[in-house]
């Protein structure tokens, strides 16, 4: 158990005297069908979901999942046959109230970025989702925090977007799909990163039906699995050395689901090739570690296990920041943490404090 | 390259003066590297016609640094562009490109750190003449 949750009662747990509830950064809500969006669009977006064999949805993950019970951990599969994380009540009494979390991050899966065809209709079912949002979690439960949804192909109606939901304080960060095609440190996409600033909300990336490898869609899930973090390195390249950090000065940013334990390779070599080639791009001020140390946290969660767990803790110590992780759950999938077995003991009680609940407090301003 | 050896200790100086070469024979724009008292240098000559000198190797892996090039270090305020400074000198290291600042010896993507920069010293132009103190 981590050893900064001592449980009193069940759900409640105490760092000493003081309560100490949880802060979820990583928690998946579902539609239990596209349908569901249906109420939320207008003509002549509505009749292309409402007709019989009409859309389906964005692309989703490709693979079968190998494990018992699909993508979803045993106790969120629902009675009914609805995706695992559509039902409320099963959030709330699984993730908030099982561990006495708050607030918890919603995360959307639904990309309407990975809908690369017909653009107006993608920005109109991203708005659609944000209002079933609202309506279907934020009004009815109150220890919920959500990210809003975008179509970042179209970056000035993606901004717009951000502007419209960004005025409801329950929507805490955009989310922007961590994919293979493109990097979003593009110019082309600034106005995301412009509008996330303006609404001080953070962006984060999360894995999507469009994350692939370095090799694409390698035969078997385990393998598509183990490689994927290659999709955040490259989202996170691109925003140092297209200037991101540079031009937005106060943008946060939110590596979701990505693992960490490659961040100081990633910032070795980085650095390195930055004294070499800096020329190349001089908008760059800084080294590239210091815009990822002040600016980007990551989750816990896929939290990695070594054998001796102080070989953790040596890598989390390498990266050089207490505020560098945040945690999440992950629920409801097959490799969600639970906060209270997540962190090994290698991990201090104050440090464990922190990346259970401050940080996120801290970057979130919550 | 060595120097040409023309040692005369300043009177009232501690330090060594050494005559590297006369005014005209490094072009702006080039490097070149000396040996004297016992030590590797480097002097650049500024496409302003002025000279730098700065130690001769390369604190990463030891790479001769008079064999790079000089520049005005390339800067930038906007994403996508790249212009060329109007007042900041850079050696690049042959090797792995390394950047080190002509007035300070500091490396501009490292300022902070010690251990990454270059000794600088004295130069002059005297009676026609290259002059490094030492
Ligand atoms: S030896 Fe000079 S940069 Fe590597």
């Amino acid at each position: 158990m981590a050893d900064v949750l001592r449980e009193e009662r069940e759900g409640v747990f105490r760092d000493g005297g003081e309560r100490l509830s949880v802060v979820d950064v990583d928690v998946h809500e579902m539609l239990t069908s596209i349908r569901d969006l249906i109420p939320y669009l207008e003509e002549p977006w509505r009749s292309r979901i409402e007709v019989n064999d009409g859309f389906k949805g964005p692309p989703g993950n490709p693979y079968a999942f190998p494990q018992p019970t699909g993508v979803a951990i045993q106790d969120a599969v629902t009675d009914d046959g609805s995706p695992a994380g559509s039902k409320l009540e099963m959030v709330q009494e699984q993730v908030l109230d099982r561990y006495d979390i708050e607030p918890a991050i919603l995360n959307s899966l639904f990309h309407p970025t990975d809908h690369q065809i017909q653009p107006e209709f993608a920005t109109a079912l991203a708005s659609a989702y944000n209002d079933w949002i609202v309506e279907n979690w934020l009004d009815r439960e109150e220890r919920l925090r959500s990210s809003i949804t975008v179509a970042a192909q179209e970056p000035h109606d993606a901004a717009r977007e951000i502007d419209r939901a960004g005025s409801d304080p329950r929507f805490v960060q955009v989310i922007l799909p961590a994919v293979a095609h493109h990097v979003f440190g593009k110019p082309y996409y600034w106005p995301i990163f412009e509008a996330a600033e303006r609404n001080d909300l953070v962006v984060a990336f999360h894995q999507s039906g469009g994350t692939r490898t370095a090799v694409g869609l390698p035969p078997y899930y385990i393998e598509w699995h183990t490689a994927i973090s290659q999709n955040w390195q490259s989202q996170l390249i691109s925003l140092v050395a297209h200037g991101v950090f540079d031009r937005f000065e106060e943008l946060k940013v939110a590596m979701i689901e990505s693992s960490w334990t490659w961040v100081p390779h990633l910032m070795w070599r980085f650095d390195y090739n930055y004294r070499s080639l800096r020329r190349e791009v001089p908008w760059v001020k800084r080294l590239p570690s210091e815009y990822i140390r002040e600016r980007v946290k990551f989750s816990t969660q896929p939290m990695e296990y070594p054998e001796n767990p102080e070989d953790l803790y040596r890598m989390f110590e390498m990266i050089g920041s207490d505020d560098f992780l945040m945690f999440a759950t992950d629920y409801p999938h097959w490799d969600f943490d639970s906060p209270k077995q997540a962190l090994p003991h290698s991990f201090p009680r104050d440090l464990q404090r922190k990346i259970l609940r401050e940080n996120a407090r801290e970057f979130y301003d919550f | 390259m060595t120097s040409r050896e023309a040692v005369r200790r300043a009177a009232d100086s501690r330090e060594a003066r050494y005559v590297l070469c006369g005014l005209d024979e490094i072009p702006p724009g080039e490097v070149r590297g000396f040996r004297v008292g016992g030590r590797r240098i480097a002097l650049s000559r500024l496409d302003d016609g002025t000279f730098r000198v700065v130690a001769d190797t390369c604190p990463h892996q030891a790479a001769q640094l008079s064999l790079g090039s000089i520049e005005r270090m390339w800067v930038s305020d906007t994403p996508g562009t790249h212009h060329q400074s109007e007042n900041r000198n850079v050696l690049l290291c042959p090797w792995h490109g390394f950047e080190f600042d002509l007035e300070t010896g500091g490396d501009p993507c490292v300022p902070g750190r010690p251990d990454l920069k270059l000794k600088t010293y004295r130069v002059e132009v005297e009676d026609g003449e290259v002059a490094v103190y030492l």
